[in-house]
């Protein structure tokens, strides 16, 4: 079997509210494992639970009917659960019990245009696909090696307003078909074998009395699965369409100017919105005229015919916008940063949910001691947890809680509960330790901020407050278990445990393949929180990182290699470093053994060194070079580097820049 | 392991009760400690800044991170506990034989209050807390307890000379280490409390025994 394509992009148009709604999304729910597809639920069992209990229904029923549903009717659809899917405790039996079932019974499975039905289904949709071969027919009930990969429509959360970027600023035109917002771009991408039949026409008649079918194209990038997904309802398609498949490559290549200006002018409603870039409507108007009128005269009948123009030919002809649609309908070779920059510029779209889980309390009495706020807090939290349950799109796990207290003046004071990893509130329901001690921290932090602002050393007294769940993430499978339970008895699964019970953070060291004492490691944090260099010609630079778990036997020199450079006597280079250094082994790079004469620790920006007065003695250890190539001005700095030794013994790192000015690098503690 | 060799200016005494111990992999270290740093207990350094010191703390990490006479690599923790400006150059404890991968760093002014849940669990057996400034008597004793329970090897570093007349009633071992230039066995230790072994010089590259 073919390796499948790859595609990270599903325009899906679905029966919501409106029909004409545009959603498109990132499958991001998915892996490739051991030969099949598996699908997360940890994004949506919860959801599926909660849909149960409303409807009072079981949940493994509901999941089969709404599969049927999906698929369509007069095919039999047998809902596929790999036995490797990990599964609750409660459900695992029973599941498999239902796989045995299936698999036994050797029912087809289906592939057809999807007939969703809005009043009982989900509105967002996922796809896997198996690799093992079912039947695709559609009235087959018959067992028979099957020849195309089964098709299986599951709902599942996949919009978050945690996951975007940031559009904080974006107003929501309800007039306009809104592109819905994307989370998590690019990972945990589906791939899909690539088999025709995937879509098919809708019938000619339509009841009108029918929802509308389900159409979705695949596309590595949103813009190009907006413009299939249009030829596609063009062409009365229905299904899920990959654009990697020659069906759908020849559907792309037949879209017409028309169709492809219709398509620029609802983006660029959208970027108008979104403002993210200077546009002008009245401009952008005559520029598609302009660029209309052009390919009239040159006779080009679609934009395919056009394709070997070059975004920089278009912009300064039918200008910025035009050339952005135009990069993005024909990526020459988009390597990662290009793609994904060009996604970030994409006019996505908030999805604002109706609400999100909220608690309020009024106080009977004003509380001002933290112990007194425990019970209160640990009451509203289980109700949090129980109001996420019933609140779609807040299923994952909590990545921040606003908890908005109420003073005694009526003023609102803000406290924000944050995790550094997604935090599961349903494993600590009824203690909530970790959401606790964040919240304890934040509480401190903003009780202490809001006595400075008032310059007061009193209590403050709390009449009220709201507590609401701001953020969840779904956690992609490597974190957490299909059913979003993290593994507590393995190491890095406790170890985020702990971390988010914590108020400091806890760092952990990459290095780099650099010489540059600056750039020579990497960490967790930003690159602005970092130690930074003195100047901007030695910015840390991210160089490519390198294990670091050398071995001891990486340290061994191999016999018999010619001597390096060096080889001058060092009061600091001990036999076995001359020795190591003498014939470096092959697997140690050369800026590591430099490192053995470098201190543990180092000034985040380098101290002026002050001998005034003091007597010491510098030994001499390595000159450092600007990259210069790099550098502002072509002039490469350098800096010798010293190891000062004063009276008292005392060891520092100290280096003597270009200009002859002595700064202090680091100490030899 | 029953005698000592002598070594100059090292006099032999009683070897106390064998515990579970971190090697440094120095071969003469190792002994001289019978066997290395004691599972929990609470360890203090006197280390001061500038002196080299911290890099004999430094393999003691490396055997820990990288598992060398123990069952699996352990996870350790350092803490910076001290204001200014020093930041970990993580190539050099690399290059002394750190696995950058089992180490965590954290800067924290008041370790036991801000990391409470991490000495309350046994994830970390190696933590060594740097120069700490505020340090109470209970706090220590705190982490004694915890480090007992747990079996963890906690170190305290000081920023200067360890003396047996201000004490840590806490610390089954107090020493003092620092380097020495333009010597053989540039490695100076001296213990304060725990052995009745007073000195010893060391090279750090002397191989395990």
């Amino acid at each position: 079997m073919r390796s499948p394509p790859f595609a990270d992009f599903l325009a899906v148009s679905t029966p919501v509210d409106d029909p004409a709604r545009l959603t498109v999304l990132t499958p991001r729910v998915m892996k490739w494992a051991e030969g099949v597809w598996l699908m997360d639920l940890s994004s949506c069992r919860s959801y599926w639970l909660a849909m149960a209990q409303r409807l009072q229904r079981q949940p493994l029923a509901l999941v089969r009917e709404v599969l049927e549903r999906a698929l369509g009717a007069g095919v039999a659809v047998h809902p596929r659960v790999d036995v490797d899917m990990s599964v609750s405790v409660n459900n695992r039996v029973d599941l498999n019990e239902r796989a045995a079932d299936q698999e036994s019974s050797g029912g087809p499975s289906g592939l057809v245009s999807a007939d969703t039905s809005a009043s009982t289904l989900p509105r967002l949709f996922t796809l896997t696909l198996t690799p093992t071969p079912t039947s695709v027919s559609a009235t087959d009930d018959s067992a028979c090696a099957p020849a195309k990969p089964a098709l299986y429509v599951v709902p599942t959360k996949l919009l978050h307003p945690s996951d975007e970027p940031s559009l904080d600023d974006v107003p929501i035109d309800p007039a306009l078909p809104p592109y819905q917002v994307s989370p998590n771009l690019l990972r945990d991408a589906a791939r899909f074998a690539a088999t025709d039949g995937l879509c098919q026409e809708s019938p000619a008649h339509d009841d009108p009395d029918a929802p509308p079918p389900l159409r979705a194209a695949l596309a590595d990038h949103p813009w190009a699965a907006v413009l299939l997904l249009g030829a596609m309802t063009e062409r009365r398609l229905t299904g899920f369409l990959p654009l990697e498949t020659p069906f759908a490559q020849n559907l792309y290549r037949g879209i017409v100017w028309d169709d492809w200006l219709d398509a620029a002018k609802a983006a660029a409603e959208h970027l108008a919105v979104n403002r993210t870039a200077p546009f002008n409507a009245a401009s952008f108007r005559r520029d598609c005229h302009q660029l209309k009128t052009s390919v009239s005269r040159l006779r080009l009948a679609t934009p395919w015919d056009l394709r070997a123009a070059a975004a920089l030919a278009v912009r300064r002809r039918f200008g910025a916008t035009l050339a952005t649609l135009w990069e993005w309908t024909f990526p020459e070779s988009p390597s990662p940063v290009t793609r994904n920059a060009a996604l970030v510029s994409f006019p996505w779209r908030r999805w604002e949910w109706s609400e999100k889980p909220r608690v309020a309390r009024v106080l009977e009495h004003a509380l001002w001691q933290w112990d007194a706020l425990v019970p209160l807090l640990l009451e509203d939290l289980d109700k949090l947890l129980a109001a996420r349950l019933a609140t779609r799109g807040f299923e994952g796990k909590a990545t921040e809680l606003s908890w908005t207290l109420t003073l005694n003046d009526l003023r609102q004071l803000p406290v924000v509960v944050r995790f550094r990893h997604p935090h599961d509130l349903a494993r600590e329901a009824g203690h909530h330790k970790t959401a606790l001690l964040q919240a304890h921290y934040a509480f401190e932090a903003a009780i202490g901020k809001q006595r400075r602002d008032d310059d007061e050393d009193m209590e403050i007294p709390i009449i009220a407050w709201d507590l609401a769940l701001d953020a969840c993430l779904s956690t992609p499978p490597g974190v957490a278990d299909l059913f979003g339970n993290s593994d507590e008895s393995t190491e890095a699964g406790r170890l985020l445990e702990l971390e988010n019970q914590l108020p400091v953070a806890l760092l952990q060291y990459g290095l780099c393949q650099d010489w540059l004492p600056e750039s020579s490691f990497t960490s967790g944090e930003e690159p602005e929180e970092r130690p930074t260099a003195r100047k901007e010609s030695w910015a840390a630079s991210r160089a490519t990182p390198y294990p670091a778990s050398l071995s001891e036997a990486d340290l061994t020199p191999p016999p018999d290699e010619p001597l390096s450079f060096w080889d001058a006597a060092d009061e600091f280079l001990t036999p076995r470093t001359k020795a190591v250094a003498a014939a470096p082994p092959r697997n140690e790079r050369p800026w590591l053994i430099a490192a053995r004469q470098r201190p543990l620790f180092i000034h985040a920006d380098p101290v002026p060194l002050d001998t005034c007065g003091h007597s010491s003695g510098r030994i001499f250890i390595e000159r450092t070079s600007t990259k210069w190539w790099r550098a502002a001005t072509d002039k490469a700095e350098h800096r010798d580097y010293y190891r000062l030794l004063d009276r008292m013994n005392r060891s520092a790192w100290i280096f003597q820049d270009g200009e002859g000015k002595w700064f202090v690098q680091g100490v030899f503690a | 392991m029953n005698t000592l060799p002598t070594f100059a200016g090292v006099t032999t005494g009683k070897l106390p009760d064998l515990m579970p111990r971190l090697c440094s992999g120095v071969g003469t270290l190792d002994d001289f400690l019978t066997g290395g740093l004691p599972f929990g207990t609470v360890t203090e350094w006197g280390v001061p800044l500038g002196r080299g010191g911290r890099l004999v703390v430094a393999r003691f990490l490396a055997s820990a991170t990288q598992g060398r006479q123990l069952d699996r690599p352990l996870l350790a923790l350092w803490v910076q506990a001290a204001a200014g400006t020093l930041d970990v150059y993580p190539p050099a404890w690399r290059a002394q034989g750190v696995d950058l991968t089992r180490v965590r760093f954290a800067r924290s002014a008041r370790p036991v209050a801000d990391l409470k849940p991490l000495l309350m669990d046994p994830l970390f057996k190696v933590i060594i807390i740097d120069a700490p400034e505020r340090l109470s008597t209970d706090d220590i004793a705190y982490i004694a307890r915890q480090a007992r329970i747990n079996g963890q090897l906690v170190v305290i570093l000081r920023n200067y000379m360890l003396s047996s007349e201000r004490g840590n009633v806490w610390a089954k071992l107090r020493m003092n280490c620092w380097y020495e230039p333009f010597s053989d066995q540039p490695y100076r230790l001296q213990v304060v409390r725990g052995f009745s072994f007073q000195r010893l010089s060391f090279d750090l590259d002397e191989a395990a025994s």
